[in-house]
């Protein structure tokens, strides 16, 4: 969350590759071809007071299909829709061990088209994520964590059934490298998510439950502090026990900056 | 004593005859006969009875001569296959276990040979609450005369257990089930007991050669190939025993057409399976498969040929055939439906060589679809080359939707519309699109 009368710019561009499709009983549909979803995000926020930041963000989504074998190909990208968030820290900005923050978030989901592969699953989203995470203690050495709860709710479509998720994520970890200034930490983290319709990637798979854990590990670059450079995270997570659900890899990059 | 013990040798022989007799006489049917295809060229005459007894079918063809075939041992569950039949004749039988003839004399048509280029079969699906609209549609199927019928899966609700199918299914067809195998497919309901153990157990369909119970199988039937897939039980991936198999058979059959059948459609204007759409369809287009025939949400729908995942032009024709007699869904018309229409009913497809013509008739037996691909002689290596779809004989005011045609599919008979498309959606309408459609069964 930036400082009061500061703006935070982040932008994020994740590669999820599907290997298969895991249904209610855990068979596995293995896709002949490759199916990637690639997700850029731009989110801006500003904090008007203290302990709040009122923020938009902006996603772009590219969904691919390729077939080598039999040159079947297909692609979609474009806008899947736009959201609002509002973010609360009742820690303000104490040096607590443990720092809160909780965000509310309205997506507003683009159409949605029965293409092979859609953009967006056309359905609108309500949020609030609590999230924790520790700063660095015993001068920037000792190990920290975090962790993230999620529930998202779409209102019922008229004969539809009403969408909820809920995600849970921890992650721990401690810097492996200190220069001039600025630190790196490796984190590993471990999720579990659970969804009343199996919505993914911009994609409307089945009416049924979905489900599935993630693990995966992250590294975190912090510049010197006060200054103008970004910092940097790298991720790589990968599905486990999905049911109802993609499994495969997601790698994502991110940037943020406070001005 | 001699005469002593005659007498009890007597009277213990009465005894046992009479026990015997008894014995015979208490056999009485439970369920059928029906047909299945345990081949290319066989018929399976199938019926259950109260006990177990012997098995045997006497056939005769047209010549007038009476043939017997049997099965080993005693069972209450009788299946006995015939092989050897002319191509395409009609085939009178009697079924008898314990000696006793448990059913009126009936008739069957025989399989085709690669030979023969001219037959019709008929496409029923989601039957699962039978009814009166089944009857009817088994009235139908009888007059009509098609040699066998697919069925799209959902045989019976709510779980395909066994106890469910002689009401739901067995009963409200029997007409038709005496003279036509069903050549069905595994519903998401059929497979929720026991993995579809009934169903495995009461239809009689090829092996494939691959795995031990035919979840998925193929059939030759004259110039045509039937694959029926399992997409509700098995796994149907690209490193699957199910999706190597599918390669195989289309790509070494030599059949003029080539159709395949399974639950869930993977174009809908209901809910389509994008899972099946992204594995199976562009194998289809590859190997040149002329129409998908799909169950699972209620109602009857025509896509304009696929291809690539759009309806470009030459493709595949995508058709749902829901409406067996459950719960009519609802729908909301999408860009590569051709003709969609919350109807029960069945479709029938004739074949004559090169020329297939399909119609979607209601339980009257009225037809409200029809289409016709023609494919030049010999056959080419993929893909529908026209189109005709014509108009409705009747219409009787239930809702459905006729669209234009896309760019590069000719359309020579007039495709008249019901309802017009009107204009592009507000954002807002396409939002709620998915609310429109009821989920499927």
């Amino acid at each position: 969350m930036p400082p009061v009368g500061h703006a935070r710019v982040e932008t994020e561009y994740s590669l999820y590759a599907a290997d298969s499709f895991v249904d209610l009983e855990g068979h596995e549909q293995r896709f002949p071809g490759s199916l990637d979803f690639a997700l850029a995000v731009l989110r801006v926020s500003y904090s008007p007071m203290r302990n709040l930041a009122i923020g938009v963000e902006q996603p772009y989504r590219r969904s691919t299909f390729e077939e080598p074998g039999i040159e079947a190909s297909f692609s979609s990208k474009g806008i899947p829709g736009i959201g609002f968030f509002i973010d609360w820290a009742p820690g303000g900005d104490k040096p607590h061990r443990w720092r809160p923050v909780l965000r509310f978030g309205y997506v507003r989901a683009r159409n949605e088209t029965d293409q092979v592969l859609t953009i967006s699953d056309g359905a609108n989203r309500y949020s609030a994520t609590f999230g924790l995470d520790s700063p660095a203690t015993q001068g920037g050495q000792g190990w920290r964590g975090g962790g993230t709860f999620q529930l998202v709710y779409g209102p019922p479509l008229e004969a539809e059934r009403r969408y909820l998720e809920s995600r849970v994520q921890v992650e721990a970890g401690r810097p492996i490298l200190h220069v001039l200034g600025s630190e790196i930490c490796a984190f590993g983290l471990l999720g579990y998510r659970s969804s009343t319709i199996a919505r993914q990637e911009g994609m409307f798979f089945h009416d049924r439950t979905s489900q599935g854990a993630f693990a995966g590990l992250r590294l975190g670059w912090q510049p010197p502090a006060r200054t103008l450079i970004p910092s940097l995270r790298l991720s790589v997570v990968k599905d486990l026990r999905p049911r109802n659900a993609l499994s495969g890899w997601k790698a994502t990059v991110s940037l943020a900056a406070t001005f | 004593m001699p005469d002593t013990r005659s007498f009890v040798r007597t009277v213990l022989l009465c005894v046992t005859a009479l026990l015997a007799g008894q014995r015979v006489l208490a056999i009485s049917l439970v369920r059928g006969p029906y047909l299945g295809r345990p081949s290319d060229s066989a018929v399976a005459v199938i019926w259950n009875t109260d006990t177990a007894a012997d098995s045997r079918v006497d056939y005769a063809a047209s010549d007038g001569v009476w043939h017997t075939a049997t099965s080993p041992g005693v069972s209450a569950h009788h299946v006995v296959a015939i092989e050897g039949l002319p191509s395409g004749a009609e085939i009178n039988y009697r079924v008898f276990s314990g000696g006793v003839e448990l059913a009126p004399e009936s008739s069957f048509r025989a399989p085709r040979d690669a030979t023969q280029t001219r037959f019709r079969f008929a496409v029923i699906g989601d039957t699962a609450e039978g009814g009166s609209v089944l009857t009817r549609i088994a009235d139908r199927l009888v007059e009509s005369g098609v040699d066998f019928a697919v069925h799209t899966g959902d045989v019976v609700y709510p779980t395909g257990a066994q106890q469910n199918y002689d009401k739901t299914f067995f009963l409200p067809l029997a007409r038709w089930l005496l003279r036509g195998p069903v050549l069905s497919t595994l519903g998401n309901h059929d497979v929720m007991t026991s993995r579809g153990a009934a169903y495995l157990t009461n239809f009689v369909v090829p092996p494939n050669g691959v795995t031990r119970n035919s979840r998925f199988y193929a059939i030759r039937q004259a110039n045509a190939l039937f694959v029926c897939l399992d997409v509700e039980s098995s796994s149907y991936g690209a490193d699957s025993p199910q999706y190597h198999w599918l390669v195989r058979t289309l790509a070494t059959s030599t059949a003029t057409w080539k159709f395949v059948y399974f639950h869930e459609p993977p174009y809908s204007s209901g809910h389509p399976n994008h899972i099946v759409r992204l594995i199976l369809c562009p194998l289809f287009e590859h190997f040149g498969v002329d129409i998908v025939f799909s169950g699972h949400v209620h109602l009857y729908e025509r896509t304009w040929p696929i291809r690539d995942f759009v309806p470009t032009g030459p493709g595949v024709v995508y058709i749902t055939e829901g409406g067996g007699g459950s719960p009519l869904s609802t729908f909301h018309q999408e860009d590569y439906t051709a003709f969609v229409a919350a109807r029960f009913g069945y479709t029938e497809v004739q074949i004559d060589g090169g020329t297939l013509t399909l119609t979607a008739h209601d339980p009257n037996g009225s037809v409200f679809d029809s289409l016709v691909l023609d494919k030049p002689q010999p056959v080419p290596s993929a893909g529908v080359r026209y189109v005709r779809a014509t108009r409705d004989s009747t219409w009787d005011g239930d809702e459905h939707v006729r669209a234009s045609p896309p760019p590069g599919v000719t359309c020579r008979a007039p495709c008249r519309r019901r309802r017009e498309p009107g204009p592009a959606p507000h954002p807002q309408q396409l939002d709620r699109r998915a609310s429109r459609r009821t989920r499927p069964g």
